[in-house]
């Protein structure tokens, strides 16, 4: 069931009823919410998500998934990227350089053209479009971003551009996993900073389960620590 | 101008078809004139239709409230809670007022368009956050005018000073500004109660300009009869409106059938005095017809 509107009051209030401002940088307890988590999980896993993906993506209801990143981004664990219309990202997770890698390849479509080109090396962009179910042009649009990025290289065959993978998405996730290390330490810290603790009980390449509690209060939360190996393995990570 | 059922039985009628949809009522009165079982009749009739429910409520607590809801016949309160179909919310006046003006506006711009059934019992402690007249009208009007955009809400109004007299300045403000205003007069007598609704103002609506008489019955809650005045019939009244629902069971949902048939097994014929049978059976089969 898609969240309502009354829980979402409901946690809104209860915030101002545990005497903490709204913007103070901490996490508050209502971080332990299932669904403010579904959402915090996903940007995570795939940075530079908008609303309507993560809606897709978790099947929650589009405003629903709008009011807890607006909640995430007061409790300082996400932060709109800027220039882009309400892409987020996980706050301490990217560095420059990866926002510049990662920002064409937002969105499932974008996603699924790379994993085409990746599995067929020397796809036309034609092909790459039908593959992806997108139109020829966002295709060639979205390609294009991803040569820009040094994610793909093109090649012109007579008519045609073929796309072939190129090394840096790779090279990008193996250079990433220190980093991924780090932001998982930021992030326990943060919540531990507002009473949460967290502890990892499996950590792989690409993601990290944790368990939350505070207080009585438990749950558990899978964290993605390298984008760049979801989006090769194509992880289902909900 | 949609109406939506109000949930108290017999008072559709009076407000011309029902509550406007997406408005703001106000409903006053002193204590132990039925505010918060209206308000629960209200919210729950909303949750019967598929709405969702908020109760907001700045008194008691929530534990009280489904206890009261439970005695009024909700049994089944819990399960809607339990699915956050209904969410319950205590507050204090100061944190409610602090949350309207700091961030209803964007809790409003994220929400608008759902159609929930908010309740706000009541409402006149957060008219006490600020002595300041102006800023009581300022907070109160904001409230008001925001809120419609995410539901349709009843705020109750304790009434406090002379009974019938809205004259305070606790009464005007939201009355002013309220959509719709229904006053419940309650006067206790020696041999009981004397309780009327009369309905000061309801916009866009061609209601009734009376005083009508109105009873709280267990398991029901509140019915309103649509007569000024009438006289209590001798007896047999629980009795007769059994027969006069189980004759009509096929106009009303089964579930709604099986819960009023239990709660009227529980009724004897003096919890029903003073007022006429017809008229209830026929405000309990018009609130949930079919079709």
């Amino acid at each position: 069931m898609a969240r309502r509107v009354g829980a979402a009051l409901r946690d809104a209030l209860s915030g101002k009823r545990a005497g903490r401002p709204m913007a103070d940088g901490k996490v508050r307890g209502t971080l332990l919410s299932p669904w403010r988590l579904r959402v915090f999980s996903a940007v995570t896993h795939h940075p530079c998500m908008g609303s309507g993906e993560i809606s897709s993506i978790s099947g929650m209801a589009p405003h629903s998934v709008r009011w807890h990143l607006r909640m995430l981004e007061e409790q300082g664990l996400v932060a709109p990227l800027p220039g882009t219309r309400g892409r987020y990202a996980a706050t301490g997770q990217l560095r420059d350089e990866d926002r510049l890698r990662l920002e064409p390849m937002a969105g499932q479509g974008a996603r699924r053209l790379f994993l085409a080109v990746a599995g067929s090396p020397g796809m036309t962009t034609g092909d790459a479009a039908e593959a992806a179910k997108a139109t020829r042009q966002a295709a060639a649009s979205k390609l294009k971003g991803m040569a820009r990025a040094g994610l793909l290289y093109s090649v012109r065959d007579g008519k045609v551009l073929r796309h072939f993978q190129s090394e840096g998405m790779l090279r990008a996730a193996e250079d990433y996993s220190a980093h991924g290390r780090k932001y998982l330490d930021f992030f326990v810290h943060k919540v531990a900073e507002s009473g949460i603790s967290a502890r990892a009980s499996q950590v792989t390449a690409a993601w990290a389960q944790l368990e939350l509690s505070a207080g009585r209060r438990k749950t558990t939360v899978r964290l993605g620590i390298n984008p760049y190996i979801t989006i090769l393995k194509d992880n289902n990570y909900m | 101008m949609k109406k939506i059922p109000s949930g108290v039985y017999g008072l559709n009628a009076l407000l011309d078809g029902g509550v406007n949809e997406n408005s703001t009522t106000v409903v006053i009165g002193s204590s132990g004139a039925g505010k918060t079982t209206l308000a629960t009749q209200y919210v729950r009739r909303g949750l019967e239709g598929g709405q969702e429910g908020i109760f907001v409520s700045l008194d008691e607590n929530k534990e009280q409230i489904i206890k009261e809801a439970i005695e009024m016949g909700w049994t089944d309160i819990r399960d809607y809670v339990e699915n956050e179909q209904l969410v319950f919310i205590d507050a204090s006046g100061r944190d409610f007022s602090d949350f309207i003006k700091k961030e209803l506006p964007s809790f409003v711009s994220e929400w608008k368009g759902a159609k929930a059934r908010i309740a706000i019992d009541p409402l006149t402690p957060v008219l006490w956050a600020t002595p300041d007249r102006y800023e009581q009208r300022e907070l109160i009007g904001f409230l008001l005018k925001e809120t419609r955009n995410v539901g349709t809400v009843l705020a109750t109004l304790e009434e406090h000073g002379t009974a019938g007299d809205l004259s305070g300045p606790e009464t005007v403000i939201p009355m002013y500004l309220a959509d719709c205003v229904i006053h419940l007069k309650y006067r206790a007598l020696d041999d009981g109660a004397d309780r009327r609704l009369k309905i000061v103002k309801c916009r866009n609506s061609q209601h009734s300009e009376r005083a009508h008489s109105y009873i709280i019955v267990k398991g029901l809650g509140i019915i309103v009869q649509h007569a000024h005045a009438i006289p209590p019939k001798e007896s047999k009244g629980a009795e007769e409106l059994r027969r006069i629902l189980g004759a009509n069971a096929s106009r009303m949902p089964k579930p709604v059938m099986g819960r009023l048939t239990a709660a009227i097994a529980e009724l004897e014929d003096d919890d029903l005095r003073g007022v006429k049978i017809e008229d209830i059976a026929k405000s309990l089969i018009s609130e949930y017809e079919v079709g």
